[in-house]
């Protein structure tokens, strides 16, 4: 199959954009269409000017790496329904994560979501590959930073075995821009509020107020860790830069298992594919990476 | 296939205080396991373990590791029983999380240990600080090892500041030259590949939750400074005498009568100033050698753990699929090192790239294909492959030897490879000559 940069691709830009983004997307993926991210219409009618059958859509904050270009999506993968999505890597942590994550989608099926009239099965499924070309880098301003962590923390919690992200999402990544404020929305998610946009401008008044952001960083996390039974630690900025560095160099197993799981099935192509994941896993992951294949056998 | 429970088991102790209490519990899990003690030489204790184990294999156990009892459930398959192979499980360390070759299990082939020449027994001229040296465990690719993705045993060689220092100086002395079966010459820590300087900033930053851990953190940051700093001998380290003398004479009594004691020996030292000249240490290594260190708490150092779990060494499918290439230890199947290629492509191992381009362009397990060779040696230069230049360059001449275009290209291409650390035609030596 071509490579990505030949694909055409929707770039959804989001409010007060950061300088370059569009330049770093078209770098990427030269085909690439920018429109505002709040702008439906505009999104649907770049839709219908294209003619692939394929496209990739880039989520807001969503940075490509100039390599993300010549990834090959998979055509077995493609030909069967499956959206393919690519790890984005949190700029403020480091972790990886699915979402948001740029994909690829055939193009009826997205202008069908668009136009709310997907078939009765909903949404075609995703397969998301165990790589990651593109950084998710919603921290450059506090607003933007605040909303993306309070609601990646809302999706962790309706999660199982949660723990551990959850307190990667509130510890670390110190020394980034905007990431008090990241940490902000994400504690304040797991201490139990709701309303992102609320508690965002709350904080802002009592920050202009005379609070401080560091004394309410730490009340917050001793209450997420009381509440929820988590080890969030304030790391310092000087080493918060080795959190970074020295974690999630590869992804986790978790998203192995389930690609191995989506290639199962799809004939004998998908069966080798199925069978070399589940290799790639066991020497990425060890044993951990047989414990399932193991019990369920 | 021979069951890991039906092989000779050989714990190796010397000078460790706790050895017994390790011992005891190898005893309890493994009945049949024998102990070496008190051997002086590294070469010559796995000489002696192999002659206590008394069979034509045998495992090693190090003194600071506790065996799992999910190891003795496993097997070895009859290909890796070969007298020119040797089988390793990585270890977890429990004081700053690392899972590698440090304390690993070790399945040895007799014929390897007696005709091995390592560490003290090293040949004149030849330099040895581990089991890397010589056509029976030799350094680089072609290394006989296979290293199995899986850990059942953890090594904690903190148990006493001493045991702590000498691990810890070790390995900052043994990771700074590029770690096991790497060059043994200084280099530029810059040169390192990430996962390598990944690893080796992690020995000199976490553990400072754990009893000593500290103590092993400074040994690390010392054995790279003098490493690196000097033109001390390195291979000292293959000396525990050595370590006797500098402990006692140098750094015990530099920390000495502090408010923290051994429960092992009793030696009283001072936590803080160890961890003040530690960080001045690290200090030095960010300014003088660009390896950024820190100073992690103990919480700090909890959460690293705490947020793992460690991966495993995954670009080690890549020297195993080229061990099936070549056939060294095992015999050579290149179905089977395809697929560990592929499945190195799957986790973005620059190498397997490289040596995927080498089985279309040699028509190694299917026709020649020189173009898909061509697109695979692209993704592996793109990826930092050190050897994948100097292959591209090479097919580019040889599919277009009059174009001049390609020419150029395949120029450069050599440069780069030089500039990665592998230079055939000597472009870096000649380039210095003429200047």
């Amino acid at each position: 199959m071509k490579p990505l940069a030949r694909f055409e691709a929707l770039a959804l830009m989001p409010r007060n954009q950061p300088r370059g983004l569009g330049l770093r997307i078209r770098q990427a993926l030269p085909r690439a269409v920018l429109v505002p991210s709040s702008n439906r219409i505009a999104q649907l009618a770049a839709l219908n000017a294209m003619e692939g059958n394929y496209v990739v859509i880039m989520p807001p904050d969503i940075l490509p790496k100039a390599d993300f270009g010549q990834v090959e999506p998979d055509a077995l993968l493609l030909q069967a329904g499956y959206r393919i999505g690519w790890l984005a890597r949190n700029a403020v942590t480091g972790a990886l994560g699915a979402s948001p994550c740029p994909q690829v989608w055939q193009r009826c099926d997205l202008i069908a979501y668009y136009n709310e009239s997907l078939p009765d099965q909903g949404l075609p499924p995703c397969a998301t590959m165990p790589l990651c070309h593109n950084t998710w880098a919603f921290n450059y301003a506090s607003r933007p930073a605040f909303l993306a962590g309070f609601d990646h923390a809302l999706g962790l919690m309706a999660q199982d075995d949660n723990k551990t992200a959850l307190t990667v999402a509130a510890s670390y990544g110190g020394d980034q821009p905007y990431a008090d404020w990241w940490h902000l929305g994400a504690l304040n998610a797991m201490v139990g509020a709701y309303q992102a946009m609320l508690e965002y401008e709350r904080e802002k008044v009592a920050m202009a107020a005379g609070r401080k952001m560091q004394d309410r960083l730490v009340d917050l996390s001793r209450r997420a860790n009381a509440a929820l039974g988590l080890d969030i630690v304030r790391i310092s900025r000087q080493n918060a830069a080795f959190f970074r560095q020295d974690r999630f160099a590869i992804a986790g197993l978790g998203y192995y298992r389930d690609l191995a799981d989506i290639y199962a099935p799809l004939g004998a192509a998908g069966a080798v594919s199925a069978e070399n994941w589940r290799e790639a896993a066991r020497w990425a992951w060890g044993s951990a990476a047989d414990d399932r294949a193991s019990s369920a056998g | 296939m021979a069951l890991v429970r039906d092989l000779p088991i050989v714990f190796m102790s010397i000078d460790e205080p706790w050895a017994d209490e390790y011992w005891a519990d190898l005893q309890a899990k493994a009945p049949w396991a024998k102990r070496v003690h008190g051997v002086i030489g590294l070469d010559a204790c796995h000489k002696a373990a192999l002659k206590a184990g008394g069979g034509e294999q045998v495992i090693t156990v190090d003194a600071d590791t506790l065996v799992r009892p999910s190891f003795f459930e496993l097997d070895v398959p009859d290909e890796f029983i070969r007298p020119n192979c040797r089988v390793e499980w990585p270890s977890q360390n429990v004081i700053n999380g690392q899972v590698y070759g440090n304390g690993s299990l070790k399945c040895w082939p007799g014929k390897m240990i007696r005709e091995m020449r390592t560490h003290e027994l090293s040949p004149k001229g030849q330099v040895s600080i581990d089991h890397a040296i010589g056509a029976h465990i030799s350094a680089g690719k072609a290394s006989p090892r296979v290293h199995v993705p899986e850990v059942h045993s953890d090594v904690n060689p903190a148990l006493t500041p001493y045991h702590a220092f000498r691990c810890g100086f070790r390995e900052g002395v043994r990771l700074s030259l590029g770690g096991g079966g790497g060059v043994h010459h200084r280099l530029d820590l810059r040169s390192l590949p990430d996962r390598q300087i990944r690893r080796l900033v992690a020995c000199c930053s976490v553990g400072a939750d754990c009893e000593n851990g500290l103590w092993l953190m400074y040994g690390t940051r010392l054995g790279v400074f003098m490493t690196q700093a000097s033109d001390w001998d390195f291979t000292a380290i293959n000396s525990y005498p050595w370590f006797d003398s500098f402990w006692a004479d140098l750094i015990s009594q530099r920390f000495a009568k502090g408010g923290t004691t051994c429960r092992y020996t009793g030696f009283r030292w001072s936590p803080d100033a160890l961890a003040e000249e530690s960080a001045a240490l690290g200090a030095h290594l960010a300014t003088h050698f660009g390896l950024e260190v820190f100073d992690l708490s103990p919480a700090e150092s909890r959460l690293f753990k705490q947020t793992g779990p460690e991966p495993m060494d995954w670009w080690m499918s890549d020297s195993f699929g080229y061990m099936y290439l070549k056939g060294h230890g095992i015999a050579a199947d290149h179905a089977r090192a395809r697929r560990l290629f592929d499945v190195g492509v799957l986790n973005d191992v620059a190498a397997s790239y490289n040596n995927l381009g080498r089985m279309a362009e040699q028509g190694l397990n299917g026709g020649v294909d020189t173009e898909s060779a061509l697109a695979l040696y692209e993704q592996a230069v793109l990826r930092g492959d050190r050897f994948a230049p100097h292959h591209m360059a090479n097919l580019l001449r040889k599919l277009s030897p009059d174009d001049q275009f390609e020419d150029m290209r395949a120029d450069m291409l050599d440069w780069l490879a030089a500039e990665r650390g592998y230079d055939p035609y000597s472009l870096v030596e000649k380039r210095e000559a003429a200047e």
